[in-house]
């Protein structure tokens, strides 16, 4: 298999762009990566475009993304694809891209992930998420993912005595650091005593899915990114690496249940632990070998669910080391140092890939100070769809010249 | 042809089916089954039937922010299990929800926005069901 190096990428703002056209706002992206590669879009600039979106067609009423987003880049003929995948959409395109290079397809691949979702109403936005899940035994009823979310929180306090404290500090630690990343949606500090443990923390931070509050769960937020693959082995890859290499060195998918109540036991997140059984025994490493982590903390329970589930902490732990600053900058573990989703923001399709982007920049050392992680080999992204129905997991790592 | 009726909401139960094989009951019913068997295949038909009743509270949220189509200020969602084992979410219906707490599952129809057309459960205290 030939070895994939991430050799350039790219980020837009995430926030609010309702008044921009998805496809412009990816190729907004995907110039950035270009750009940061010293790579001129041309008709052969690229072997592949691949797009990652969810709800272009939906939302937006935006179809044919992947061959609109090729030619307003003017690197047609290339081929370009879509690929959807839900809210993982955009690691499932990595892995895509990183599969084309990797069996011989293609030296270069160009995956550009984005979403505009405030261009209806949070309803809207919401149902429109929600039709990932089961028609007739959730989607009827009128489960959402947040209503998981709340289920799948209730049950693993009970179970593990989680505390809103602990679930607190993971908001508190991704504002921080969110704060810092000029990319994050939200820009603003909030301190534990804000949120947690008064009369007026509850007012300000109220419930949203119980016991899940507003400050357990993402904003919803348009936004896009992009990486370009390269073949580490190729000629093309002598010109285009302009930074310290950075490899992937796993990547793995894997599905569970689609009804999440069909699965044995509800707290134990089958897709996400064998993508990373996976991807670690493709890179060879362990969970001790991780540097950071970003994880997909559409609702912060998630952060320290998959952070358990990967082996970061033993089970039903990482609310301990979440309020210890286990998993803050200068932890023994930092998890999120782009501000997750949870701070950073969560527009869909743009996720997976601006989870691989942060990889890539905090192995390069290129991060912002103040949020850049001491000295990382190894990060690992777990880009999760649907309520664990689809996930996809990512081990970047850093060559030493 | 043009079809005048609009049955999406008529049919209120909610049907579960038997693998005729393992004997494993499947909600929602899939094309096939854990033991690999295939639905209505090359092999003996699989039973379906009704599934309601008594259930148990595994988990449960109270959801403030509902999804386009309802109208309701809040929603309380519950998941449950039934005694043969099968598991499914619904409405609660229920001012103190409490883990474990015995329910029974009634279907009633949902109609919300554009989509959501079709039966659902409406889980209720033991004491509190329609007679």
């Amino acid at each position: 298999m030939r070895q994939v190096a991430i050799v350039g990428i790219g980020h837009t703002r995430f926030g609010k762009h309702a008044d921009r056209r998805l496809v412009d706002l990816m190729g907004e992206a995907a110039l950035a990566a270009m750009s940061d590669c010293e790579l001129s879009p041309g008709p052969a600039a690229v072997d592949q475009v691949l797009a990652a979106n969810m709800g272009g067609g939906i939302v937006n009423h935006e179809t044919g993304i992947a061959s609109a987003l090729a030619s307003t880049l003017n690197l047609t003929p290339v081929p370009a694809e879509l690929v959807e995948n839900g809210p993982a959409s955009g690691a499932s395109a990595v892995k895509l891209g990183h599969a084309m290079i990797a069996g011989g397809m293609a030296e270069t691949v160009l995956v550009v992930g984005g979403e505009i979702m405030k261009a209806v109403s949070g309803s809207r936005a919401t149902d429109f998420v929600a039709t990932l899940l089961h028609p007739d035994a959730e989607y009827t009823v009128g489960v959402t993912l947040p209503a998981f979310a709340g289920m799948f929180t209730r049950l693993y306090m009970d179970r593990y005595g989680l505390t809103e404290r602990q679930l607190a500090a993971v908001a508190v630690k991704d504002h921080d650091n969110a704060l810092l990343n000029p990319y994050a949606h939200l820009h603003k500090q909030v301190t534990l005593k804000d949120i947690c443990g008064s009369p007026e923390a509850e007012q300000k931070n109220p419930l949203v899915a119980d016991p899940l509050r507003l400050y357990g769960v993402c904003p919803v937020s348009d936004g896009a990114a992009a990486v370009l693959l390269c073949a580490a082995d190729s000629l093309r890859f002598k010109a285009l690496n302009t930074h310290p290499t950075v490899v992937i060195s796993g990547i793995a998918s894997a599905t569970d249940t689609h009804c999440v109540q069909d699965r044995l036991d509800p707290l134990i997140l089958n897709a996400v632990r064998n993508s990373a059984e996976r991807a670690y025994r493709m890179a060879e490493l362990t969970p001790e070998d991780i540097s950071f982590a970003e994880l997909h903390d559409a609702f912060v329970i998630l952060e320290l669910a998959i952070a358990e589930e990967i082996g970061l902490f033993a089970r039903g732990t990482a609310g301990e080391a979440a309020i210890a600053g286990e998993t803050a900058i200068d932890g023994s573990i930092p998890i999120n140092p782009s501000g997750g989703l949870k701070a950073k923001g969560h527009p869909l399709g743009a996720t997976g890939v601006s989870q691989i982007y942060e990889l890539v920049k905090q192995l390069r050392g290129e991060a912002e100070p103040g949020r850049q992680v001491n000295n990382p080999l190894h990060g690992i992204a777990v880009n999760f769809g649907g309520f664990g129905n689809n996930v996809v997991t990512t081990i970047c790592s850093r060559e030493e010249p | 042809m043009i079809d005048t009726v609009d049955e999406r909401a008529t049919d209120i139960s909610i049907r579960a089916a038997v693998c005729p094989v393992c004997g494993r009951i499947l909600y929602p019913i899939p094309l096939v089954c854990s033991c690999g068997q295939v639905h209505d295949l090359d092999g003996p038909p699989w039973e379906e039937r009704e599934i309601a009743g008594p259930c148990t509270l595994l988990t449960w949220t109270r959801l403030k922010a509902l999804p386009d189509g309802f109208t309701e200020n809040e929603m309380i969602l519950g998941m449950v299990e039934f005694s043969n084992g099968v598991r499914a979410i619904g409405l609660l219906d229920s001012e103190s929800p409490k883990l474990g707490m015995e329910l029974e599952a009634e279907v009633q129809p949902c109609n919300a926005g554009e989509y959501r057309h079709g039966p659902r459960y409406v889980l209720k205290e033991t004491s509190c069901v329609s007679s």
